[in-house]
């Protein structure tokens, strides 16, 4: 037992800059547990050794065996160790945040870290850069025979720090997906699963829609900056045609960008969205993830930004997949006709509500108050004299976030909806403008709904809505579609019931080839948004009545 | 913000913690001066563990006020944290860090710079676990890790150490060991707040104890007032007979004695509610051999803060509720 005079008291020093990531508590932390030798060293060598392997074998082979000359073959390796870097950094690095913060969290050594005086920014960026630093360090093992064929292959330096800053930011993004999950959800096995999920549809599935003319979600990933400013290297290294993509340049409201800078851009800005998210779970772990002005403005930026991209492709004429593709060329363009037909238009706006009313769900899930929530917030309200609980905390209704995320969702989809219809594509065909305003609305209802939903019968009425009122009618109507044309009239009107499906029969026009389609569209139109309009004046009722109910338990308690 | 050195360690001002409709902590108000070390003490769902998670800003209270060493949780969160320390309920440890290597991350994150790896070596030193100091967390027993976190939890010195069940685990030397830092804490002017199950325990490290039942505070003061108070209510004695004797006769004896209430016929004695003071209770043994029970065993049931527990566990508390 050590005498109390002579315990030495700490002085407390000054934090390291947050810039020093490598002085950082939490690094140091994560270094020490995974970066010991043991399991280092074999990881390191198999990294070494495919770098090698493929490095020395594909530069041997083309210029000994194909007398290729020593420039075009190093280049010729660019892509293959890049792939290595990009697997390390967005494959395995990522898994090692979400594993690495879920088991932070249910070893409970996040709460000792909330315990420190470490300031947020300082357990954000400490996590981000600690729990992946295995796989930070792997990737920069490659980094000589990057070298090695930057210099043999002539490869110009601006094009490789344009590829390696855009890597870094989706590097990063893609980790801060697996931080906010980690964060977030409290049970491990779901937050892992609610990672995979992100990771798929984030990097994977949402990419696809850039063949839709949603190319802003192919600037999630590092791809087309790779095409850009590598593929036509990687091209001519093997002796081909060297053509530059015909999408150098990204615009948004007219205002042209390049490639990389876009990337950096949408990025950066999901990065900062991320952030803020991961600061608030650090301030207190309680609180939601978005605050409710934050998530309205993510969803008017969000929505504004898909659509200042798509207008000038739209000007452009290639917003439409068949045009789009037989601009670009290659061995299945014959397919495509390079003319946009009516039914095209339709669906590319219908797509756009669609994946605005998704991600105005998500956020509406994001800031509904649980029951225990709400009440905290009547009792505190009632202590301090409040006349109601403040509209932007936590525990307030988020009707009127709901509504106001909708409303945004349902102005600009409409704005799209007109411009589509007032293109030179759309002239002198049967577009149906007259879908635009039951669009709007079929835009608007869900977020209101789903909110309402929420809050009254929380996990149980959402699961019930979500699969029931949602997913249900979408399936059946597909089914009843794919039986035969007799029943798929009924199917028609089924799937107005679901809002994944609504938005896509308001877009049905007179031109499309099933006449029963184009006959029926208009009163199934109808009966799916009085359905849904009905749905959703039950449900807010039904919310204000709880909401009045909690107030009085909490009254008389 | 910094501490303030006249400023109590520790106030709470009308704290309330609710979970849904239940309320797991209300109206809770005390202060708690320097040198002080607290039992916080009540049955199961008593509010103890909202309380303490409260105090160590870990959960946001419904309403109230918190301030260590002068320092508000909810306005400066980081200065009260440099202020506290915090051991959870079965205080978990990294698998994957050796000793020393956990300690030097928190000194760091702590802001201790110079004369960290002094430090760490000093507080293994007070939770005597210096042997301990390059094995690797998940190789130690239970107890040790429990010691690992309290050497965590005293590294930057603080002014208020809140400890939640901190015995559990541990074997009688580290509980010892466990008193002697405690002991060591209150004379270097730390104040401490604490809560176990091993009553018998808390009764020798506190100068203090709080009742809490439902979330409410029942009793607050000096330990042997609290015990005092509670014993002069309700007291029970344990009185155990020889083999073979008439254990129905003697509770129908004792059960006749004006300060007895109706004994209960446990394993191996007799259980006899009593509400005299000391030379009554010297009395009833006297008056019980005098009158042929063969009496092998007498004394009052559990530790005094045991039967205060049980006490406000069965009735609810007779205090200031």
């Amino acid at each position: 037992m050590s005498d109390p005079s002579k315990t030495s008291t700490p002085e407390p020093g000054a934090l390291p800059p947050l810039w020093a990531v490598w002085r950082n508590p939490i690094v140091i932390r994560c270094w020490r547990a995974r970066m010991r030798p043991r399991a280092f060293t074999p990881l390191a060598l198999i990294v070494l050794l495919a770098c090698a392997f493929l490095f020395f074998f594909i530069f041997n082979l083309m210029t000994q065996r194909g007398g290729i000359e020593a420039e075009r073959a190093a280049t010729a390796v660019l892509m293959p160790l890049f792939f290595i870097q990009a697997f390390l950094l967005l494959f395995s690095g990522t898994g090692a945040v979400a594993g690495g913060i879920v088991e932070e969290e249910s070893m409970g050594m996040i709460d000792y870290q909330r315990l420190t005086p470490l300031p947020p920014a300082w357990k954000v960026v400490g996590y981000l850069f600690g729990l992946p630093i295995r796989e930070y360090c792997l990737a920069a093992l490659v980094l000589p025979f990057l070298i090695l064929v930057v210099v043999i292959g002539n490869v110009p330096l601006t094009s490789v720090l344009t590829v390696y800053a855009v890597l870094l930011s989706s590097t990063v993004l893609y980790h801060m997906t697996g931080y906010i999950a980690g964060l977030s959800v409290r049970n491990p096995r779901l937050a892992a699963r609610t990672v995979q999920v992100a990771v798929v549809l984030l990097y994977i599935l949402l990419p696809q829609l850039s063949a839709f003319g949603y190319v802003v979600f192919e600037h999630l990933t590092v791809r087309p900056v790779v095409i850009e400013q590598w593929g036509p290297l990687a091209v001519a290294s093997y002796g081909g045609d060297v053509r530059r993509p015909e999408w150098q340049e990204v615009e948004i409201f007219g205002l042209g960008l390049p490639q990389a800078v876009f990337s950096l851009l949408i990025q950066g800005s999901l990065i900062a969205v991320a952030v803020t998210m991961a600061l608030r779970k650090w301030k207190a772990s309680s609180r939601h993830a978005l605050g409710r002005i934050p998530a309205l403005a993510l969803q008017g930026g969000a929505a504004f930004l898909i659509l200042g991209n798509l207008l000038p492709l739209l000007e452009r004429g290639i917003i439409f997949p068949s045009v789009a593709a037989a601009g670009r060329g290659g061995r299945w363009s014959f397919l495509f006709s390079g003319e946009a037909g009516a039914g095209e238009g339709g669906a590319v706006v219908a797509l756009f509500a669609l994946i605005l009313i998704v991600l105005g769900a998500l956020l509406v899930q994001a800031i509904t108050p649980t029951h225990d929530e709400s009440i905290r917030g009547l009792r505190r309200a009632r202590r301090l004299s409040w006349k109601r609980v403040p509209r932007t905390a936590d525990e307030a209704s988020a009707l009127p976030w709901a509504l106001g995320i909708g409303a945004v969702s349902a102005f600009v989809v409409h704005a799209f909806g007109r411009a589509m219809a007032t293109s030179d594509a759309m002239a002198g065909l049967n577009f149906p403008s007259g879908g635009i305003l039951p669009l709007a609305l079929a835009t608007l209802l869900p977020a209101v709904t789903l909110a309402a939903v929420s809050e009254t019968w929380q996990k149980r009425g959402l699961t019930f809505l979500l699969l029931a009122l949602w997913t249900f009618p979408a399936l059946l109507a597909l089914v009843l579609g794919a039986v035969s044309d007799t029943v798929a009239v009924p199917g028609f009107y089924v799937a107005t019931l679901s809002p994944l499906t609504t938005p896509f029969i308001a877009m049905v026009g007179e031109g499309v080839a099933w006449e029963a389609a184009a006959a029926h569209s208009h009163p199934a139109l109808i009966f799916g948004l009085t359905a849904q309009s009905a749905l959703a004046i039950w449900t807010i009722t039904r919310c204000l009545r709880h909401h009045r109910s909690l107030a009085r338990s909490v009254h008389d308690a | 913000m910094t501490a303030d050195a006249s400023a109590p360690a520790l106030e709470i001002r009308d704290l309330r913690v609710d979970y849904g409709h239940l309320v797991a902590v209300d109206g809770l108000s005390f202060d708690l001066p320097r040198g002080e070390v607290l039992g916080l003490v009540g049955p199961n769902g008593a509010g103890k563990t909202s309380t303490f998670r409260v105090i160590a800003t870990l959960q946001e209270p419904t309403y109230g006020r918190v301030r260590v060493a002068g320092i508000d949780t909810a306005d400066a969160p980081a200065g009260a944290r440099s202020a506290l320390g915090y051991m959870p309920d079965l205080a978990p440890v990294p698998s994957d860090l050796k000793v020393w290597e956990f300690l030097d991350c928190f000194a760091l994150a702590h802001g201790i710079r110079g004369g960290r790896r002094q430090r760490v070596n000093e507080v293994l030193e007070e939770v005597r676990l210096t042997d301990k100091r390059d094995t690797f967390c998940h190789q130690l027993s239970r107890g040790m890790k429990q010691r690992v976190v309290l050497a965590k939890t005293l590294l930057h010195t603080p002014t208020l150490c809140v400890l939640d069940e901190p015995a559990s685990g541990m074997d009688p030397a580290s509980r010892s060991a466990l008193r002697a830092t405690l002991e060591h804490l209150r004379r270097s002017g730390c104040a401490v707040v604490v809560s176990s199950h091993i009553l018998g325990e808390l009764s020798g490290m506190c100068t203090l104890v709080a009742l809490m039942h439902r979330g409410r505070l029942v009793d607050f003061g000096p330990v042997h007032e609290v015990t005092d108070r509670a014993a002069h209510s309700r007291k029970r004695l344990l009185v155990r007979l020889a083999p073979g004797s008439d254990h129905a006769a003697a509770a129908e004896w004792f059960a006749a004695r004006e300060l007895c209430g109706t004994p209960e016929v446990a394993a191996g004695g007799l259980v006899i509610p009593f509400s005299g003071a000391a030379e009554e209770e010297a009395g009833l043994l006297r008056e019980a051999v005098l009158a042929g029970i063969a009496v092998r065993h007498f004394s009052e049931e559990g530790t005094a803060l045991e039967r205060v527990i049980m006490d406000i566990h069965e009735n609810g508390g007779g205090g200031d509720e």
